[in-house]
């Protein structure tokens, strides 16, 4: 029995390396791209589904901007394991895609692995603080959106309470959801807000589970930091009459516009464009980082429902403006 | 006599809880006003009709899974694809009730992916006589890539769509009752039908003759053989209406709560608890209910707890009702034995 | 009920006498062809090319010494958790628990990694080696008590502690021990210099952990085949009565075997941390542990064997990530196709096929 495995366990092998050697060599692509080319390949790779209603849907549709509005060529690896990722990274270097983005703090790791080896390729790691001639970050200013979504919640609150919904216990979460509590306490001193984590971006039948809880506890306003089961969320806080505020990557205005008072933005695909931009003019420098919000116009408040009084929007506004001219300070996370 | 009354499950399980009740008493008026604050919270929680609810909607899919799967493992073959079976189900159930507009539609082809799913288990199990556990792992990894194919070619658009679900309830006076009726009798149609189900599988599986032959396979093949059963063809049904059932769990999954969505991997790897609680309810419909149902209300437990703003990480939360279930298999639920032939293909004279 | 399975699968003793097995050769051979076909039928009709995808996946999985080291590496977890999963199952039980096991030697690992700087590194290495490897072990070790003290079912509690480790391993990543650096996100400390596993060869993936792997292959076979430990756990496997019968202790030896798997499994987990990620995050190796049972079940238990099937699921994983980057077909098609494979696989190795080839051979040839 042991020799009827081993002989068909050989065979698999063997014809494993047969079809190794009936392959075609691969043929390397050239690794920079001839003077004077005004075309780049651009690749990018995450380690969650393109498909999440969220940060990485934002990530390939930053991609495919860059594809619309430079003429690049560009390719993905989606859902990525750890135990993979400096496999796909550097397989797209090898390939001769001249930028990498990699989707995410996770990546920080492999990145320090793989590019050293490829010096002609720019890696940009999106959320995250790098070092390396040839890796770029970027971050968002984690906590701006917070305070103001904050500030919106505690002047639209009838009952004071406001429940938080948010994926995770991260740092680029909880710096929002600390300030949210500032924000809604500044404007509103009876706010009481409280945080429930799903433990999980995407997984929408429990984002759905700690929804009704907040809902049970008779909040009036959600907040809902999330992937994939943010849509339902807000779904379900529609049909239970209760405000939301959305967004944390796109806008959810248009997911419920009698429902949803405005939401955090975080513009993904922006900050890809730029990068990509800069990368074609040349005066992407490797080793630096981009840390962006709202004085660079990459984080902002989205579209508010036409239910909201005009003095909620003008107050958040102000505030904002506030900020923006060094007379308002919270803490955010560079 | 005292010792044969407190061999009694029921008996040990009833005293057991309340010594609890009263050390946790005293452990009250003994502590300080801040553990008496939160305490004050949980028994809110506890006490709110939306609690038992909210442990019924978590329960109600993996129940309809366990009985699924309790079909085929009383047959003598471990179903430990329920998590395959479910994914599929949920991902059909909401694609087709998208398209056909009925929710009804969406459940019976549930139903059918998973008796598909189940035909393919059937094959290498029982046909082949591959290993069952391996074909298990196989079709989980095959559900999860195939559903999450599928649905990106089903669904390029980019917004959220839900689908037609089953709407809740309205009994004319159970549901205004004051605390039964949001507890009980508020839910989705689904929810009852399942419930419906637990003495309907009693009574085919210990009051029918089928019943009987079922668990005869499952516990001795070649007994069941030499009396003329067809060993190989009761374990194709039992899979079959096992992969139906459990197809279906999925379908209850997508519209427990109302959310009537899909999202890869919407499973999540609730088809293992619901294999758990298969072996925990002791193979037997009542117990497997009640394991989903303890497990429910652990979970409705930990969300609750997190939205009352309790100070603990809320990732030890999240283990809570892993724990609880592993608690209670150690404390009431020693020596579950399965079908004594679980696991093993039976090999019919000649065939070999 | 698992004593019933181990019965029925545990591996035959191996006849001396070799002859060229044709026909077991050709099954298995064919119905990777078939799946193959198949495949390609199913990426034809995705609208992609058939061909460019299989190329990728023999280039992505065997196709030079960087991705053959890709490959081997990947191999690593998987056979030490695959062995861990087959030693249990001679002791008649089914260790469902090695994601577990494996996040809790990830987290062991990393906590002597991550800290104590100024031991000298060979000793750090293997200290935290060490720390992975017991972690693992405990973790096994109480559904093993369990079930020895409660009669609670191991393949529940397996399960739910799966479950447990993960989450403990998010509280630690988010709390405890998350990284300083990185604008804090939810990563442990990184493994201090100096503690990362060696490369066996410059510029590839071959570490440490590959020797660890190897020699734990080498040490079960002999074990099994030639001690009397080895001899114990398959007679307290098949049948634990009689074990009891003829003077074995059987619970010692089976809390032992379920030590050592759990142990393999959290070795696993140290390879992965120390060879490869260099950091722990939540969802490290979500579904390493899971493979393993087929790893484990696909090789028949038999230690070598175990090691062929885990190269073998090693090659589909290293090559799928080629097909996406190459051949640019969508991750979920890839993952289709590797389970084509796997199914293939399972049922060329099913006792009916395997009946079947040897008719095809028209001989009843002992083996």
């Amino acid at each position: 029995m042991k020799l009827i495995n081993a002989c068909r366990l050989l065979a698999m092998v063997s014809l494993t390396v047969a079809a190794v050697g009936c392959a075609p060599a691969a043929t390397p692509a050239p690794a920079a791209p001839t003077e004077g080319a005004k075309t780049f390949r651009v690749a990018m790779v995450t380690s969650g589904p393109t498909n999440d209603h969220g940060w990485h849907q934002n990530a390939l549709e930053g991609l495919q901007s860059i594809n619309k509005e430079l003429g690049y060529e560009i390719a993905y690896s989606e859902s990525v394991e750890s135990a993979q990722q400096q496999n796909t990274l550097r397989q797209y270097a090898q390939q001769g895609y001249n930028l990498i983005f990699c989707h995410g703090y996770e990546w920080g790791e492999a990145l320090k692995a793989v590019a050293p080896d490829f010096p002609d390729v720019m890696f940009v790691q999106i959320n995250a603080t790098t070092e390396g001639a040839n890796i770029v970050g970027t971050n968002f200013k984690f906590g701006e959106l917070g305070y103001f979504a904050g500030m919106a919640a505690g002047l639209m609150t009838k009952n004071g309470k406001i429940g938080i919904v948010a994926a995770q216990d991260a740092p680029q979460v909880t710096a929002d959801s600390d300030t949210i509590q500032l924000g809604a306490k500044a404007v509103n001193a009876n706010a009481d807000v409280n945080v429930s984590f799903v433990g999980s971006w995407d997984d929408i039948v429990k984002g759905q589970q700690v929804t009704q809880a907040q809902i049970d506890r008779g909040v009036d306003i959600l907040i809902i930091i999330g992937d994939a089961f943010a849509p339902p969320a807000i779904e379900l806080a529609k049909s239970n009459g209760i405000m939301v505020i959305g967004g944390w990557s796109g806008d959810a205005h248009d997911l419920a516009p009698e429902t949803v008072i405005t939401s955090g933005v975080q513009d993904v695909p922006g900050v890809y464009l730029s990068i990509a931009r800069q990368f074609g003019d040349g005066t992407l420098k490797g080793g630096s980082s981009f840390v962006s919000g709202f004085a660079e116009n990459t984080q902002k408040m989205g579209v508010w429902g036409d239910f909201v009084p005009a003095e909620v929007k003008d107050q958040v506004n102000q505030a904002i403006a506030d900020y923006l001219a060094g007379k308002l300070d919270f803490p955010v996370l560079k | 006599m005292v010792r044969a009354w407190w061999s009694r499950g029921w008996v040990r399980t009833t005293a057991i809880l309340m010594a609890a009740l009263v050390v946790f008493w005293i452990v009250l008026e003994l502590a300080g006003e801040e553990t008496r604050n939160i305490a004050n919270g949980i028994f809110t929680i506890l006490a709110a009709p939306e609690f038992v609810k909210a442990a019924l909607i978590a329960a109600i899919p993996l129940l309809l899974a366990a009985l699924g799967g309790l079909i085929s493992e009383l047959s003598g073959v471990l179903n430990m694809a329920l998590e395959a079976m479910m994914l599929v189900g949920a991902f059909v159930a909401y694609t087709v009730a998208d398209h056909s507009g009925s929710p009804w539609i969406g459940l019976l082809a549930a139903g059918l992916s998973g008796l598909a799913l189940g035909l393919v288990h059937a094959v290498f199990t029982v046909t082949l006589r591959a290993n069952q556990v391996v074909s298990a792992v196989a079709l989980n990894l095959f559900a999860v890539a195939a559903t999450a194919l599928a649905f990106r070619v089903l669904y390029i658009h980019k917004t959220f769509q839900p689908a037609p679900g089953f709407e809740a309830l309205h009994f004319p006076v159970l549901s205004d009752l004051p605390y039964l009726g949001v507890a009980l009798f508020q839910h989705n149609i689904l929810i009852y039908l399942a419930l419906l189900l637990i003495p309907v599988m009693w009574f085919i599986l210990y009051r029918t003759s089928w019943g009987l032959t079922l668990r005869s396979v499952g516990e001795h093949p070649m007994a069941a053989n030499t009396v003329g059963i067809k060993v190989n063809r009761v374990r194709y049904i039992a899979i079959l209406l096992s992969g139906t059932l459990v197809g279906m769990s999925g379908s209850a999954l997508v519209s427990a709560s109302g959310i009537n969505a899909f999202q890869e991997n919407l499973s999540a790897g609730r088809g293992f608890i619901a294999f758990a609680a298969v072996i925990f309810g002791r193979y037997d419909p009542i117990g497997a209910f009640l394991g989903t149902i303890l497990f429910g209300l652990g979970d409705a437990l930990q969300i609750r707890l997190q939205a009352y703003g309790v100070e603990v990480p809320y990732q030890l939360l999240l283990m809570l009702p892993y724990v609880i279930t592993l608690l209670a298999l150690v404390v009431f639920m020693r020596n579950a034995r399965g079908p004594a032939a679980s696991g093993t293909p039976f090999v019919e004279e000649g065939a070999g | 009920m698992a004593e019933d399975i181990s019965q029925n699968l545990a591996p035959l003793k191996p006849k001396a006498r070799f002859s060229l097995p044709i026909a077991n050769v050709a099954m298995p051979l064919l119905s990777i062809v078939v799946a193959a076909l198949a495949g390609a039928v199913i990426i034809l009709l995705m609208g992609y090319d058939p061909l460019k995808a299989y190329a990728a996946l023999a280039q992505g999985s065997f196709g030079n010494l960087m991705q053959t080291s890709e490959t081997v590496k990947t191999a690593v977890p998987l056979l030490l958790c695959g062995l861990g999963i087959a030693f249990a199952f001679q002791s008649g039980a089914f260790n469902i628990g090695a994601v577990g096991q494996m996040y809790m030697g990830g987290l062991a690992a990393i906590l002597v990694a991550g800290q104590f700087a100024g031991l000298p590194g060979w000793l750090h290495m293997l200290l935290a080696t060490l720390a992975a490897f017991v972690a693992g072990g405990l973790w096994a070790l109480l559904p093993a008590f369990l079930k020895v003290r409660y009669a609670s079912n191991e393949i529940i509690s397996t399960i739910l502690l799966n479950y447990v480790a993960i989450y403990l391993v998010d509280y630690m990543v988010a709390g405890p021990i998350k990284s300083g650096g990185y604008g804090g996100a939810p990563t442990s400390w990184p493994v201090l210099a100096g503690v990362m596993y060696p490369k066996l060869v410059p510029q590839t993936q071959l570490h440490l952990g590959l020797i660890f792997a190897l020699s734990a292959m080498v040490i079960l076979f002999f074990v099994m085949r030639y001690t009397t430990l080895g001899q114990r756990v398959r007679i307290v496997g098949q049948n634990r009565v009689a074990a009891t019968h003829a003077g074995i202790r059987a619970d010692r030896v089976f809390l032992l075997a379920f030590f050592l798997s759990g142990s393999l499994a959290g070795l696993a987990g140290a390879a992965e941390i120390l060879g490869y990620q260099a950091r722990l995050i939540s969802g490290f190796a979500p579904s390493t542990g899971y493979d393993a049972i087929a790893v484990a079940l696909l090789g028949g238990h038999a230690p070598f064997l175990v090691g062929l099937s885990a190269l073998f699921f090693a090659g589909l994983q290293t090559g799928a990530v080629a097909m996406e980057a190459i051949a640019k077909l969508p991750a979920q098609l890839v993952d289709l196709i590797r389970v084509l494979a796997i199914l293939a696989v399972l049922a060329a190795s099913s006792p009916r096929i395997v009946e079947f080839a040897r008719k095809l051979q028209g001989e009843d040839r002992k083996w």
